[in-house]
C-alpha cells in the first residue's frame, strides 16, 4: 500500500534530470562560464582596456607557453618568452618572434597587479589575479586585438555582457508574458468595463466613472483637435481647400459625437483575452530589427553604453513576450477549467490566492524550459545587434561587439589573425549548452518523457 | 425564516445566455433544507440540479450564466439569515467553504496534482480559521483521522497520485468539513466510485453527519443512493422541480409520472424475478433546454399525456399535503392507474 521511493516531483525531475548527459554537460559549462564572468577581474590576467603604447602589442598571437626547458630538455614549470615585434616588409603586418635573450617569465598563480585594479560587482576592490607573468612578459592566452589588448581578458569581461543580456531580456519578455498572459487566460470571458455611463455609476463607479468619461472626452478632444490642425495646416485658400477643411471637420466632429454617444448611453466592454491577444499579434507584426534601427538612430551617442546596454535588453524584452503570452494563456484557460480550481473556489479562495497557489504553478514547468530555450536565442540576438552597431559601445565589450571588431579587420581577420574568432567560439559554447540544458529540463519536467 | 431551516430557495432563476439564445437552466425552483436534514435533488443530466447547487455557492459562471431571480436564504453560523443572491463576491468568499461546503463528482481531478493532501487541507483551515499553518496541519490530520484514513499523520505528506479514488474522495469530504460548515453540497459525490466505495464513502457522510450534525444537500441520478441518505428529495426535470415528498412516501407513492418513470427504470432484482419483464426505461431523451416543449416540459417523453391538456400552459406545483408538492394536472387520475 505504501510506496517505498519517497519520490517527490522535485526529486524525480532531478534524477530525470541527471541522466541526461549532455544537459549536465552543460549546466556545468554554464557555470563555468558565468562564474568567469561574474570573477571576471580575477580571472582575465590583464584589465580589458589595458595597452601599452610602446612596445605595442597590436595583433599579437596567442602566446605559446612552454612546458619543456630547451636547455635540459626536462619538463619544468610552465613558461613563456617575452616577444620582439617586427614588420613583415610585404604585407607590412606586424609580426612577433619570441625573444629568449629576456629570460624566461614563469606563469605564476595569484598574483597581484596593483597598476591594475579591478572592482568585483561594484563594491569589492582588490587587484588579485588567478594566473600572470612578470612584466615585461606577457601572456596572451588569446592573442591581442589591434589596439594590443589582451582578447581573453575581453572575452571574459564581454561574457558579462553576452550573458547576462540574454537572461535579462527573457526575464523582461517572460514577466511580460507571464502576466499579460496570465490576464488574458484567466479573465478571458470576464469583460470588464472602458467606460460607464452616468447611469451606472453606482458603487465603484463613483470613481472609475468619470475617470472613464474623462478619458474618452480626451479622446474626443484628440480627434477634433486633429481634425483643426488638418484644416489650419492645408495649404491654399481656394474653394476646392475650404472643401476639403469643411470635410475633415465634419468628420472629427461626427467621430467625437459618435464616440460620446456611445459612451454616454452604455457601458463599453471589452475583452481582456481580446485586448492582450490582439496587442500581441500588433507587435508581432512591427518589423522589431527595423524598430530597433530607428531607435538606436533617435537616441544620442553621448549617452552612457550602460544605459544602451539597458535599452537593448528592454526591447528585446519587449518584442520577445508575445509568444510567451500566447502559450501561458493557452495553459491557463485549460488550469483554470480544472476540478481543482473549481474546488478551491468552492472553499472560499480568491482569484489572486488560484492564480498563485493553483494557476501559475501549472506553467512552471514549461515557463523554466522556455526560459532556458529563450536565452540562448537572446544571447544570438545581443551578438547580432551589436554586429550591426546596435549593442553595447566602448569601453564595455560583449562577444558580439569583439566578434563585429573581429570582421572589420576585412577576410585578412580570418587568414592572418585567426584568434579573433574566439569570442565566436564562446558564443557557439554559450548557446549550445543553454540548449542542451533546455532539452534536459524539458525531459525532467515532463511526466510523458519520464521512464 | 423559520428557525430550523438552514436553507431555503425562493423560486430560483439561473439563466445561460448563449449565442443561441437563453437557456433557462434553472427556472423557478423552490425548496428547503432544515438543520441536519438530507434533502436529495434527483434528476437526468440537464434537468438543472449541479446549476441549483452552483447557484447556492454562487460558482455559476458569469457570463453566461446569471441568476435573473429568486432569494437564497441561507442561516450563517452566526444565526443571520442573508439572502446570498445579493452579497458581495467578498462576503461570499467568507461563506464558501466556512459555512457551505461543496465535494465534487471527480475525486481523481479535485485535488491539485502539484500539493500534498496535507497542504491542501490545511489551506481551507487557515483560508478561513486564521491559524497558523502547524495548527493547520495538526487540524488536517484529524481530519483525515475522522474520515477513516489510516495513519493520518503520514498521510499528510502524500500527493494526491498516491492515492486510490476513494480515498482522495474522502480526503475531499476532510477539505469540506475542516472549517465545520452547516451545509454540505455534495454533487454526485460517489458516482465516479466503484460501488463497494461508494457505500463506504455514503456510509461515511452518514457518520459525520451525525456527528457534526451538518445539513447535506445531495445531488444524485441515482436513486438507489437516494434511498440510502436522504430524508426529503426533490425532483427536477428541464430545470424545474416536478415533484417534493419525503423519502418514504416517495418511493412507496410517487405521483408525478417522470418520478414513477425514474422508479421504475432502476433495476430491481427482487422484481425481475417476480415481473419476467424488461426493464422499463423513459421513451426519449431530456429535451434541448433552448427549446423547451410548450407546456408541461415532460409531455413528449410522458405515457399519461393528453393533447390539449398537457401541452398548453406549465402546470402549477401543488400541494398534495404533508409537505408534499407535485408539478402535473393529471395526477389525481394517474394516482389510481397502477403503472
Amino acid at each position: 500500500m505504501e510506496r517505498a521511493a519517497p519520490s517527490t516531483g522535485l526529486a524525480l525531475a532531478l534524477r530525470q534530470f541527471r541522466r541526461h548527459r549532455l544537459a549536465v554537460w552543460g549546466g556545468r559549462i554554464l557555470l563555468v562560464l558565468y562564474l568567469m564572468a561574474a570573477f571576471a577581474g580575477f580571472f582575465s590576467p590583464y584589465d580589458p582596456n589595458y595597452y601599452e603604447l610602446y612596445p605595442p602589442k597590436g595583433n599579437h598571437p596567442p602566446t605559446r607557453i612552454h612546458f619543456v626547458d630547451p636547455e635540459t630538455g626536462r619538463l619544468t614549470r610552465p613558461f613563456v618568452y617575452a616577444t620582439r615585434r617586427t614588420i613583415d616588409p610585404v604585407t607590412l603586418q606586424p609580426r612577433y618572434e619570441e625573444d629568449p635573450s629576456q629570460g624566461k617569465f614563469y606563469i605564476r598563480f595569484f598574483v597581484r597587479t596593483p597598476d591594475q585594479p579591478y572592482t568585483l560587482f561594484k563594491v569589492f576592490r582588490s587587484d588579485l589575479r588567478l594566473f600572470g607573468v612578470d612584466a615585461p612578459g606577457k601572456i596572451f592566452l588569446m592573442g591581442t586585438d589591434n589596439f594590443g589588448r589582451d582578447l581573453f581578458s575581453r572575452v571574459v569581461y564581454g561574457g558579462q555582457v553576452s550573458l547576462t543580456i540574454g537572461i535579462l531580456s527573457a526575464l523582461v519578455s517572460f514577466a511580460l508574458g507571464l502576466l499579460l498572459g496570465g490576464i488574458a487566460g484567466y479573465f478571458s470571458g470576464r469583460p470588464f468595463a472602458l467606460s460607464l455611463p452616468p447611469k451606472a455609476w453606482r458603487g465603484v463607479g463613483w470613481f472609475l466613472g468619470p475617470l472613464s468619461l474623462a478619458l474618452w472626452l480626451g479622446v474626443a478632444g484628440g480627434a477634433v483637435f486633429l481634425a483643426w490642425s488638418f484644416a489650419r495646416l492645408s495649404p491654399g485658400r481656394d474653394a476646392l481647400s475650404f472643401l476639403v477643411d469643411g470635410v475633415v471637420l465634419l468628420l472629427g466632429v461626427g467621430a467625437v459625437v459618435l464616440i460620446l454617444r456611445r459612451v454616454f448611453r452604455e457601458p463599453l466592454r471589452i475583452d481582456p483575452d481580446d485586448l492582450i491577444m490582439r496587442t500581441v499579434e500588433i507587435i508581432a507584426a512591427i518589423p522589431s530589427l527595423f524598430l530597433l534601427i530607428s531607435l538606436r538612430a533617435v537616441f544620442p551617442t553621448k549617452i552612457d553604453p550602460l544605459f544602451t546596454f539597458y535599452l537593448v535588453v528592454g526591447l528585446l524584452g519587449f518584442i520577445g513576450w508575445g509568444g510567451l503570452a500566447r502559450v501561458v494563456r493557452g495553459i491557463v484557460l485549460s488550469v483554470r477549467e480544472m476540478d481543482y480550481v473549481q474546488a478551491a473556489r468552492a472553499l472560499g479562495a480568491s482569484d489572486g490566492r488560484i492564480i498563485a497557489r493553483h494557476v501559475l504553478p501549472a506553467t512552471a514547468s514549461y515557463v523554466i524550459v522556455s526560459l532556458s530555450l529563450t536565452i540562448p536565442g537572446f544571447i544570438l540576438g545581443e551578438s547580432g545587434l551589436s554586429f550591426l552597431g546596435l549593442g553595447v559601445t566602448e569601453p564595455y565589450t560583449s562577444w558580439g561587439l569583439l566578434l563585429q571588431a573581429a570582421q572589420q579587420g576585412g577576410f585578412a581577420s580570418f587568414t592572418d589573425r585567426p584568434w579573433v574568432l574566439w569570442p565566436g567560439f564562446f558564443i557557439f559554447l554559450a548557446v549550445l549548452s543553454w540548449n542542451f540544458l533546455g532539452d534536459g529540463l524539458r525531459d525532467a519536467l515532463d511526466p510523458r518523457r519520464r521512464r | 425564516m423559520d428557525d430550523k431551516r438552514l436553507l431555503e430557495v425562493r423560486d430560483l432563476k439561473v439563466h445561460f445566455f448563449t449565442d443561441d439564445g437563453v437557456v433557462k437552466a434553472v427556472d423557478g425552483v423552490s425548496f428547503h433544507v432544515d438543520k441536519g436534514e438530507t434533502l436529495a435533488v434527483v434528476g437526468e443530466s440537464g434537468s438543472g440540479k449541479s446549476v441549483t447547487s452552483l447557484a447556492i455557492m454562487r460558482l455559476i459562471p458569469t457570463p453566461p450564466g446569471r441568476i435573473v431571480g429568486g432569494e437564497i436564504l441561507f442561516r450563517g453560523k452566526d444565526g443571520q439569515v442573508r439572502d446570498l443572491t445579493k452579497l458581495s463576491e467578498a462576503e461570499m468568499r467568507r461563506i464558501r467553504g466556512n459555512d457551505i461546503a461543496m465535494i465534487f463528482q471527480e475525486p481523481m481531478t479535485s485535488l491539485n496534482p502539484v500539493y500534498t493532501v496535507g497542504d491542501q487541507i490545511a489551506e481551507a483551515i487557515m483560508l478561513h480559521q486564521g491559524k497558523s499553518r502547524r495548527e493547520a496541519m495538526e487540524l488536517a490530520a484529524h481530519m483525515l483521522d475522522l474520515v477513516g484514513i489510516p495513519e493520518p499523520k503520514k498521510r499528510l505528506a502524500n500527493y494526491p497520485h498516491q492515492m486510490s479514488g476513494g480515498m482522495r474522495q474522502r480526503v475531499m469530504i476532510a477539505m469540506a468539513l475542516s472549517c465545520n460548515p452547516s451545509l454540505l453540497i455534495a454533487d454526485e459525490p460517489t458516482t465516479a466510485l466503484d460501488v463497494t466505495i461508494q457505500a463506504q464513502i455514503l456510509e461515511l457522510m452518514k457518520k459525520l453527519q451525525e456527528e457534526i450534525g451538518m445539513s447535506i444537500l445531495f445531488i444524485t441520478h441515482n436513486l438507489g443512493v437516494v434511498a440510502e441518505m436522504a430524508d426529503r428529495v426533490v425532483v427536477m426535470y428541464a430545470g424545474r422541480a416536478v415533484e417534493q415528498a419525503d423519502v418514504v412516501p416517495l418511493f412507496r407513492e410517487p405521483l408525478h409520472p417522470y418520478t414513477r418513470g425514474l422508479l421504475h427504470s432502476v433495476p430491481r432484482l427482487d422484481l425481475a424475478a417476480e415481473r419476467k419483464e424488461r426493464l422499463e426505461a423513459i421513451p426519449g431523451n431530456v429535451p434541448n433546454p433552448l427549446y423547451l416543449p410548450s407546456g408541461c416540459a415532460f409531455h413528449p417523453r410522458c405515457k399519461h399525456y393528453v393533447e390539449g391538456l398537457c401541452d398548453r400552459e406549465v402546470p402549477p406545483l401543488e400541494e398534495v399535503g404533508d409537505g408534499r408538492q407535485v408539478r402535473c394536472v393529471r395526477w389525481r387520475e394517474i394516482r389510481e392507474v397502477r403503472a
